[in-house]
């Protein structure tokens, strides 16, 4: 199987795959590094998961507030 | 039983609905929804609650990366639960074997059916991609954690 990188199609067991997790204020983020033989940073993705939107408080009465 | 102050919860939801309209409103060319689009912005971007419609300016650029975003999947209509009415796309924005080297952290979600004006924006976190995919995963579309919830 061929993986598509920034250097072309590079056979996958030619690349050393790594997974790392962040998380933010509002995210948690997946980024898997693909490195090739030399240990260049060939191909990278990302997947980003808002963990939450937005609420807007609607609220309302006869004095304004 | 007793009379309580409140917004009403249906109104809420029809305000997600396009329902309600206090002041001039805009014309429409039919009863179905609006098209939302999803563009994404450089961390040295300055979107935020002031924004009112999208703008190229400081939108990523890279290969494979459109301007204007990736259209947002709209198949579940804005529901409620207790008094909070909300809404989530249904689907993941993706963008796929895109090459975005400058830092973005910012999605912008805007009605590209009404001259593309701004609905909210929502940050993950400074991201690079190399020719390689960019998703991004919507909250559950719960009462507590849709992308838009009016309380």
């Amino acid at each position: 199987m061929k993986v598509y990188t920034e250097k072309g199609l590079i056979d996958l067991e030619k690349l050393h795959v790594r997974d790392r997790v962040e998380w933010h204020d509002n995210a948690r983020v997946i980024i898997t590094h693909w490195t090739d033989e030399s240990g260049a940073e060939v191909r990278r993705d990302v997947w980003a998961s808002v963990l939450r939107g937005h609420e807007t408080q609607l609220t309302g009465n006869l004095n304004g507030e | 039983m007793a009379n309580s102050a409140a917004i009403c919860t249906s109104f809420k939801v029809d305000l997600l609905n396009g329902v309600h309209a206090f002041g001039t409103t805009v014309t429409r060319g039919g009863t179905g929804a609006d098209t939302f689009n999803g563009a994404l912005y450089l961390a040295s971007g300055s979107l935020g609650a002031g924004t009112t419609a999208y703008s190229a300016t400081s939108e990523v650029s890279g290969t494979n990366y459109t301007a204007g975003g990736t259209a947002v999947t709209n198949a579940t209509a804005p529901t409620s639960s207790g008094t909070t009415a909300y809404w989530t796309p249904s689907a993941s924005l993706a963008w796929t074997t895109v090459t975005l080297s400058t830092a973005f952290d910012t999605v912008l979600i805007y009605n590209s059916t009404q001259s593309n004006k701004a609905v909210g924006v929502y940050t993950f976190g400074s991201q690079t991609v190399t020719a390689g995919n960019f998703t991004l995963t919507m909250p559950s579309n719960t009462s507590s954690t849709a992308l838009i919830q009016l309380a």
